[in-house]
């Protein structure tokens, strides 16, 4: 593995060093000091070495803390202390790469913490608090001898650690003090006041820092070698230690990711920055797994599979997608489909619920096909080798760390009745599973010599560490106090009268194998001996034992689906036909974007189409052309024309008495951005963050807009503060990955926004301090900005052009915020402004003539009418709603002849959605431009075609129906202005996107695998109904990280943020709640302050 | 052709004249209500689109005192002693005035201005409120929504569980009397919500989310047991103290008026109508974007249902893409009575016949789909007997197109309330001609 051999040195011998027996001295021994001989052989064992190297009967030998010898040998060194593990088998012990510890809220205060506090790479794992017993003992119980721990706050969240997993309250050993850096798209949501709130700041903090590192390195080395005439750079702890992050891949970065997308996002900055990557998986690979396989990055994965979804009824059934029931299906195939499709996969706990889940989910994934060494492989030498530590630990071999598991029985490794009996961390044992462990729970007859007439039992129930006793005399029973249990003994008291004595009588009893001796002492002091057996079966030790619950008519009655073992009648038999072991499997192929609507394959690209007969609106020079054929050839518009000569290898589409258009454009759209990452508004100013670092493929919405003929769309961030992020132009390439969607070559934009919603001025009384609060604000706030981004360009040049000082200054830092201005003012970048009253949008053109720009296009310019003349002058694009207005004071005056006005002034214009809903009727929108505006049709349909291709510059590729053109096409059933048309097909690079053919067979697949897996999900949760109801469905959340064992959780109270009550108060309106409407603008901040009271 | 009235009014020309009268921005609908009906008007040539008949071509319409007084085909002749008014329409399209029968118009000016907005009561029960009152006949929305038809208007308190009365408002008038139809037209109740849901901004756990709908639900079935025995003593003794909560239960407990019920999912929908038929009142549903199963239900109870909106997303991920644009059709395939309403905000009301024209490019018929904004909606909102189709003796609410006004390249040249005439100049029109002086555009 070549990109784990590029490691620095430094983490080798860190690691090498790591040997109890080289420890620091001891305090003196209080008495005569300890030697307890560390030198130990297990022999008859079943060894396996590694996976699928197996020792049928060998022997190890461990001396003071290390494998001396493997073999089948019997030499055993007299002074060895002989374990005989007859009957049992021994593998390397597990190693869990991904154990979150708790790291403090706040690190110290000191000159060199970073201005945000998300930035801690300076902290490290081993600062943590250590982890709990609870933790370590689920851990242990599973087989895990070491972990990787990783702090569990921050974005930068410092480094990891990998520590031998010895008993709790001991002090770990350390195999590697200083492992990777781990990072995470950590956000708090849209009411945190910190940076980032959302994903694409989260996303632009990371670049900016590695950014910051590379640079701080950069300094402080020049300092280092000539500290003459510059200044010392002051101190920065997180840039500082990540120095060998930035610098040759020293330190490995460990990327926790949400999902898989999280994982290309993370990829892609590994390419940037040239990172040494490692994943942490998120279960989701599977959903792109030829992309994930592709990034060819090592991934440590959680097998935190969701749970059965909750269908019994039917409106649940209704209420639960197809995606989900997919996902509960297909999560289970991921390990699987990883590892046999080559990655390195190292498996965790992470992420699990409950540890105790592991074994179950990865038996799971054995039936889905993952072979045991697959999966021991993931658990010892691939994560092993991942730490570079494969010399050390994930094999059976002389002079690794005697990390070591002993399960009991030599069949299966990972079977139901897996039992690790003991492990051997470091050499020294720990004792798992105390042998002939004594267990209380049963009911047990009490032999009082005849002294009774009825029968009486001790009924001892419960857990086995703290049970409760109950004495039964005849049918009546009496709960015993005081009970407590130490190792194989027994008292409790109970109260004489059930004797016909008097006082508390106290009870005493030991147990030996299915008998109990006991002794009561009475009131008076008089001591009784008895005797007990055990009557009922012996418990398995299972939380919830009923002894006295053995109605085997009422169990048969209620649960039908579970008929008692061995004597169904034969009426039963087809319903209990799916055995226990009977699993079965997903099936191997699943569509992309999981769920309804997704595909199977990317939609074929045929050699050529040929559109015979349409009626084309060209959105060019040649008007409508009626009855006129439309030739594609490898994606492009070949020919247009009559009657042309269809090739031989020509899909010919007759569309006779139909309408054939250039694929709808929407310039202003929030579709498909991941994680509600619309607006990142924790700062005025937030040039860096970009939409294209939060592009969600998988967003359903995409789809329906297809169906509206809708192919190119400008995803812009939201208008919470003057200064936003970054556009992302895409095309709507449903069924491929976010990459794909990406408009490639597509001109860079960015997003600004003025008036209202930037002011906060409905956002409540609680948003009165931020910078700007007025319109007079904004225009200063863009200046100053401008002002700064024009004192960056200059930096740069004096610092590029002047040779001779270069040597004694520092260079300028690369700024991602000022870089992106600076794009603007150098003509880079188009500025897409959110604006309504005429006096703002006069403003922007002014800031923008004085700084010697031209501003992309106003968005919404919904009083663009009164300037139009002012923005025509300046050149800008207008891109508006077509009649919306009203909503908010600032947008009182707007009229829908808006477009209308600005278009007869020289403007070009267009209509936008700002919306997932009116994105699907995009067509319609432009007829308005005919009603209320008098344009002629084919006009009219420029305003959602070719005219916001010129405002997006990519009117070069789509927008209107010419030779060359990218085959981005719609055919519709009648005039595309007509209210009465649909869309019957909708073309992508010469790609059918969306056919009414397809979308009926799409539905037909959909429906028949939503009654698949109902059934499926029923066959599940009825066979198994104890478990559905444990916990509630809270459980079935998946991806959420769960907070580790024994921990309280988040420090924080929860507080509901201002998305989700935006989202809430939508839904009780009967919105659908996820669909952004028009105005809004990822700021419906008005729709509270009306809802709230 | 022989007119006893000899003056044929071009009715744009007219409403040009009135509109260059606007020579300031308002921030208020400054157009002038229409006098009441002085003389008989007769619309000649037209292309008379009944609603409740088949559409006559070349045909005549001619109403007095504000009703429909004749209908016909062919040649008009009038034979009454008064002169009239006579407007030659040829080339164009008469239409009864289109029915919105969901909308907050006239309470809500500006959504994001507190100030504006007379939408809703505190308090989860307020039966005792009526839209009507609170309607503010100079709205600016108002004269918008008119110039594209909208001439009769259910409008409805929102919020709490059982809101207040919604109420009918012609769109024309000086004072909120002139403009009320019915300022108790049905009681709305918003149905809880009886199917828990899980998203991330969903913070109630199932049980709470459950134990809420409950508590709702409790609320409603405690307001008509109080009300029922109320309304009980009161008639056994008049002289027991108003209760104004009470007291105004009794429209929709006697079953003169219906109950509005706002109700999305058929879990709602069956708990709702099994509710309505034990209180034996009359329920109307309002919303039913997910209604599917309950189809059936409906039908059999005939439940009408006003359909908010087809421009909407499907209610789910796993629904066609084109749910809510064959609701309609599947409705009236399963004979389960209904209208179309538009769900949008009060300011875009105007955009209500294209979300009939949505259903209709998506199967339904397309007299059916005008019917959905007419009749349908008229039926349903109980003046079925008055407005929503031209027929004698229904008040003359007309509009005059150039075209099937669920185009939206159709324009609205003339209209009348109740057979005044209707100023179909706004704000916006007055901006537009304003600012196209400024550019010196025609």
């Amino acid at each position: 593995m070549s990109r784990f051999a590029r490691l620095a040195m430094l983490f080798c011998t860190l690691a090498a060093l790591a040997r109890p027996a080289l420890a620091q001295p001891d305090e003196p021994a209080n008495g005569p000091p300890p030697h307890v001989p560390r030198i130990h052989a297990l022999i008859n064992a079943r060894i396996i070495v590694a996976p699928g190297e197996v020792i049928e009967k060998g022997t190890i030998v461990i001396r003071d803390g290390v494998i001396d010898y493997v073999g089948a040998g019997g030499d055993m060194p007299p002074e060895a202390r002989l374990w005989d593990l007859s009957g049992k088998t021994v593998h390397a012990g597990f190693i869990d790469l991904s154990v979150p510890v708790k790291a403090p809220a706040a690190l110290p205060d000191s000159p060199g913490l970073h201005w945000n506090s998300h930035v801690r790479a300076q902290f490290n794992a081993t600062d943590a608090a250590p982890l709990d017993k609870g933790t370590i003992d689920a851990l242990h119980k599973i087989g895990f001898t070491a972990v990787q721990i990783v702090p569990d706050r921050g974005i930068f969240r410092g480094a990891a650690a990998t520590i031998a997993l010895g008993e709790a309250g001991t002090d770990p050993i350390v195999h590697q003090p200083i492992g990777p850096q781990v990072i995470q798209f950590e956000t708090a949501g849209w009411n945190s006041d910190e940076y980032p709130g959302s994903l694409i700041g989260a996303v632009a903090l990371v670049r900016q820092t590695l950014i910051d590192a590379e640079w701080y390195r950069h300094c402080v080395e020049m300092y280092r070698l000539n500290p003459m005439h510059i200044e010392a750079p002051a101190p920065a702890d997180a840039l500082f230690a990540l120095r060998f992050v930035v610098r040759q891949r020293q330190q490995p970065v460990l990327f926790n990711t949400e999902s898989e997308l999280d994982l290309f996002r993370a990829a892609r900055l590994s390419e940037e920055f040239d990172l040494n990557l490692m994943v942490r998986g998120s279960g989701d690979e599977y959903l792109r797994l030829g992309d994930v396989l592709e990034t060819n990055l090592p991934i440590i994965l959680p097998i935190n599979f969701p749970k059965a979804p909750k269908i019994e009824a039917i409106e649940d059934a209704d209420s639960i997608d197809l995606r989900t029931m997919m996902q509960w299906e297909q999560a289970p195939t991921n390990p699987r489909r990883l590892i046999q499709g080559g990655a390195t996969v190292a498996l965790t706990t992470d992420l699990l619920r409950s540890r105790d889940k592991f074994l179950e989910n990865l038996r799971q994934a054995i039936k889905e096909g993952l072979t045991e060494d697959q999966a021991l492989a993931a658990l010892t030498t691939t994560p092993a080798r991942m730490l570079l530590l494969d010399k050390l630990m994930g094999r059976i071999e002389q002079g690794a760390i005697a990390h070591l598991a002993v399960i009991e029985g030599t069949g299966e490794l990972f079977g139901e009745d897996r039992t690790v009996t003991e492990l051997w961390v470091n050499g020294d044992r720990i004792e798992m599973k105390a042998e002939a462990a004594v267990d209380p729970l049963g009911t047990w007859a009490v032999d009082l010599g005849g002294a009774m007439a009825s029968k009486v039992n001790v009924l001892i129930t419960g857990k086995k560490e703290s049970p409760e006793v109950q004495l039964q005399i005849g049918e009546d029973k009496t709960k015993a106090k005081a009970v407590s249990w130490r190792v194989e003994r027994l008292s409790f008291v109970l109260p004489g009268h059930l004797f016909a004595r008097s006082g508390w009588e106290q009870y005493s009893a030991i147990i030996e194998g299915g008998s109990m001796r006991g002794v009561t002492r009475t009131a008076s002091g008089e001591e009784i001996n008895w005797t007990a057996t055990r009557q009922a079966p012996e418990t398995d030790g299972q939380a919830d034992n009923q002894p006295e619950a053995a109605e085997p008519e009422a169990a048969a009655g209620q649960q039908a689906a579970e008929p008692p073992a061995g004597e169904a009648n034969e009426a039963d038999q087809t319903k209990q036909e799916p055995e226990k072991d009977e699993y079965e499997k997903a099936p191997e192929a699943y569509p992309t974007p999981l769920g309804a609507f997704g595909l199977l394959e990317p939609q074929p690209r045929p050699a050529a189409v040929l559109v015979r007969d349409a009626t084309v609106w060209t959105s060019a020079e040649a008007g409508i052309l009626e009855n006129t054929d439309v030739l594609v050839r490898d994606g492009q518009i070949a020919q247009i024309g009559r009657n042309l000569a269809a090739p031989a290898d020509a899909v010919v589409i007759d569309a006779a008495g139909k309408h054939l258009t250039a694929g709808l454009i929407d310039c202003h759209s929030h579709t498909g951005i991941d994680r509600g990452s619309i607006n990142e508004g924790t700062q005025a100013i937030t040039a860096e963050v970009r939409i294209q670092d939060a592009i969600n493929p998988d967003d359903i919405d995409w789809y329906w807009q297809l169906a509206g003929g809708l192919t190119t769309v400008n995803q812009l961030h939201g208008s919470a503060n003057p200064i936003g992020g970054q556009n992302s132009v895409v095309k709507i390439r449903w069924g491929q990955g976010a990459e794909r969607f990406r408009f490639e070559g597509a001109k860079p934009g960015i997003k600004f926004a003025l008036g209202e919603n930037v002011k906060q001025a409905n956002w409540g009384d609680n948003y009165t301090s931020r910078y700007p609060q007025s319109r007079m604000g904004v225009e200063s706030l863009i200046r100053s900005a401008f002002l700064a981004a024009r004192d960056y360009i200059d930096a740069w040049d004096r610092y590029n052009s002047g040779a001779a000082t270069k040597a004694r200054a520092y260079p300028p830092r690369r700024d991602l915020e000022l870089e992106a201005l600076a794009e603007i003012l150098k003509g880079e970048r188009l500025v897409h402004c959110h604006s309504y009253r005429q006096d703002e949008i006069l403003m922007l053109i002014r800031v923008a003539d004085g700084f010697g720009f031209r501003i992309g296009t106003f968005q919404h310019v919904l009083e663009g009418y009164k300037v139009a003349s002012e923005i025509a002058a300046h050149g800008a694009g207008a891109s508006c709603f077509s009649d919306w207005w009203a909503y908010k004071f600032e947008v009182y005056d707007a009229i829908p002849h808006d477009g209308a006005i600005m278009h007869n002034a020289g403007v070009v214009v267009s209509f936008n959605s700002d919306s997932d809903e009116l994105a699907r009727r995009m067509n319609t929108e432009a007829a308005k431009a005919v009603r209320y505006g008098g344009l002629d049709p084919a006009e009219a349909l420029k305003f959602v075609t070719i005219n916001p291709a010129i405002q997006l510059a990519i009117d070069d590729r789509v927008g209107s129906i010419e030779v060359g053109k990218d085959a981005d096409f719609v055919i519709w059933s009648g005039s595309p202005l007509d209210t009465f048309t649909r869309c019957e097909q909708t073309w992508i690079d010469g790609r059918p996107m969306f056919t009414l053919e397809t979308d009926a067979q799409l539905r037909e697949v959909a429906h028949s695998e939503r009654q698949r897996l109902i059934q499926k999900v029923l066959r599940k949760n009825l066979k198994n109904p104890e478990k559905t109801k444990d916990k509630g469905d809270k459980d079935a959340q998946e991806g959420k990280e769960p907070a580790p064992e024994g921990e309280p959780g988040d420090d924080d109270p929860p507080r509901r943020s201002i998305l989700a009550e935006i989202m809430r108060q939508r839904d009780m309106r009967g919105y659908d709640p996820n669909t952004s409407r028009p105005g809004e603008c990822g700021c419906g901040w008005h729709a509270i302050e009306g809802d709230q009271r | 052709m022989n007119f006893p009235g000899r003056r044929i009014a071009c009715a744009w020309a007219a409403a040009m004249a009135a509109g260059s009268a606007v020579s300031m921005v308002a921030a208020q609908s400054i157009q002038i209500p229409g006098e009441p009906q002085q003389k008989p008007v007769a619309i000649i040539n037209a292309t008379i689109h009944p609603v409740s008949s088949a559409p006559i071509e070349n045909g005549f319409v001619l109403f007095k005192d504000g009703v429909i007084t004749g209908v016909g085909a062919g040649a008009f002749v009038y034979s009454g002693p008064e002169q009239i008014e006579v407007i030659d329409a040829k080339g164009q399209h008469l239409y009864p005035g289109l029915i919105s029968a969901d909308t907050t118009i006239g309470l809500s000016e500006i959504g994001a201005v507190r100030a504006t907005n007379d939408v809703r009561e505190t308090g989860q029960v307020t039966p005792e409120v009526r839209a009507a009152v609170a309607v503010n006949p100079d709205s600016a929305l108002i004269p918008v929504a008119r110039a594209n038809g909208i001439l009769t208007v259910m409008t409805v308190p929102q919020g709490g569980v059982v809101s207040g009365y919604c109420s009918i408002i012609r769109m024309d008038g000086w004072t909120t009397e002139e403009l009320t139809i019915n300022d108790r037209a049905g009681l709305v109740i918003r149905w809880p919500n009886v199917r828990p849901r899980t998203a991330w901004w969903i913070q109630e756990s199932e049980e709470e989310q459950l134990r809420q709908a409950r508590e709702r639900l409790d609320q409603i079935e405690s307001l008509f047991r109080d009300a029922a025995a109320y309304l009980q003593a009161r008639k056994a003794d008049a002289d027991l103290p108003v209760d104004l909560r009470l007291e105004s239960m009794a429209p929709a407990m006697s079953g003169f008026a219906p109950v509005y019920i706002h109700a999305s999912d058929s879990a709602e929908i069956e708990s709702a109508v099994a509710w309505a038929n034990r209180w034996r009142v009359k329920p109307i549903i309002v919303g039913g974007a997910e209604l599917g199963r309950s189809i059936d239900l409906l039908k059999a109870h005939d439940v009408p249902v006003i359909i908010v909106g087809t421009h909407r997303m499907p209610s789910r991920r796993d629904a066609a893409y084109d749910e809510p644009f064959t609701l309609p059709e599947r409705l009236r395939q399963a004979g389960v009575r209904f209208c179309i309403a538009s769900g949008e905000e009060p300011a875009h009301e105007r955009n209500l016949p294209y979300h009939a024209a949505k259903a209709v490019a998506y199967g339904l018929p397309a007299d059916e789909g005008l019917r959905a904004i007419t009749l349908s909606a008229a039926e349903i909102m109980g003046v079925g007997d008055t407005l929503g189709s031209i027929e004698v003796g229904k008040v003359a609410t007309l509009m005059l197109t150039t075209g099937n006004p669920l185009e939206i390249t159709s324009d609205v040249i003339a209209a009348w309330v109740d057979g005044s005439p209707v100023d179909l100049d706004n704000k916006q029109k007055a901006l537009d001609r304003k600012y196209r002086h400024r550019y010196g555009q025609p």
